[in-house]
């Protein structure tokens, strides 16, 4: 079982998982989400992903950001110097329903290898999608 | 002197609000990070180096290193945005002969010891000691997330608070 650890820029990544969770079901033990808001300094939000990362110390961890180079990045990246886990950045509705339905036959270095394959899968140009199957 | 478009005190220093809104905001090719302990941190340089886009060049240097790049000439037309975590530093390298006119407070956010100055920063007495001697050196200090909103004058907040 690899625990699985959203962070965002506001509320983005509560949203996602509750949005995940009409689809792939409620989810109990090993995912959370943390939710920077705009008052909050990057050590505050470190301590909070800390205490997360310091729980699952035993246990792999995913850890999914929202956006390359913003603040969850940074801090979360920061911690990869210190914690073991896994680290995927542009995070996305699909790729969190992956994680999930992953995350009990999965170690974290498998996850994001999946992650990163369909990826591209995730965002699509449905015209164009349309367009191929006239 | 090297050109600076932008001095902005964040102590998130480059992270979404900079890269999305302010670069193209600003037209910037270059950001400048003066932090002495950053300066030291291989790994989170290389980490804040691997996240900026491609067409901006990352500069990230100590105190008195930074002084004496910024007072150099430039012939290659950088614009930079300058970044520093705390008032004290950007405070430092105005002492240091950096003509910066005007201050952008963009990031300061709640932790220990701080207390909020408005809704979304928070300084220390240090910090609000630092931005007052700022302003009575004539330097504009102004409150401003990203480049839609209005900026707004810390004058007023900053003679009135004292964080006891």
């Amino acid at each position: 079982m690899t625990n699985i650890l959203i962070v965002s820029h506001g509320p983005m990544a509560k949203g996602m998982l509750k949005s995940a969770e009409m689809i792939a079901g409620k989810q109990d033990k090993g995912v959370a989400t943390v939710c920077l808001a705009q008052d909050q300094s990057p050590e505050y939000l470190k301590e909070i992903i800390e205490g997360y990362l310091n729980k699952w110390a035993d246990t792999e961890t995913l850890v999914l950001t929202d956006l390359i180079s913003g603040t969850p990045y940074n801090v979360v990246g920061s911690l990869m110097s210190v914690y073991d886990f896994r680290h995927i950045s542009g995070v996305n509705l699909g790729l969190l329903l992956e994680a999930l339905l992953l995350r009990d036959s999965s170690n974290a270095k498998e996850m994001s290898n999946h992650l990163i394959n369909v990826f591209p899968e995730t965002v699509t140009d449905v015209n164009a999608l349309l367009k191929a199957e006239e | 002197m090297r050109q600076i478009i932008l001095a902005r005190i964040d102590d998130r220093l480059i992270h979404g609000q900079i890269v999305t809104s302010w670069c193209k905001y600003t037209n910037a090719n270059t950001i400048l990070i003066v932090d002495d302990k950053l300066n030291e941190d291989n790994f989170t340089q290389r980490l804040l180096r691997a996240a900026a886009p491609p067409d901006i060049k990352v500069e990230i240097m100590n105190l008195s290193a930074a002084a004496l790049w910024l007072a150099e000439d430039d012939s290659r037309g950088q614009r930079i945005i300058l970044l520093t975590k705390t008032p004290q530093v950007m405070e430092n390298l105005i002492k240091n002969g950096i003509p910066i006119k005007s201050v952008n407070l963009g990031g300061m956010g709640a932790k220990a010891g701080r207390s909020k100055l408005n809704k979304n920063i928070s300084a220390n007495q240090e910090e609000v000691d630092s931005l007052r001697r700022m302003l009575e050196n004539e330097v504009d200090i102004f409150y401003q997330l990203v480049p839609v909103e209005r900026p707004v004058n810390m004058m007023n907040i900053l003679k009135g608070e004292s964080t006891k």
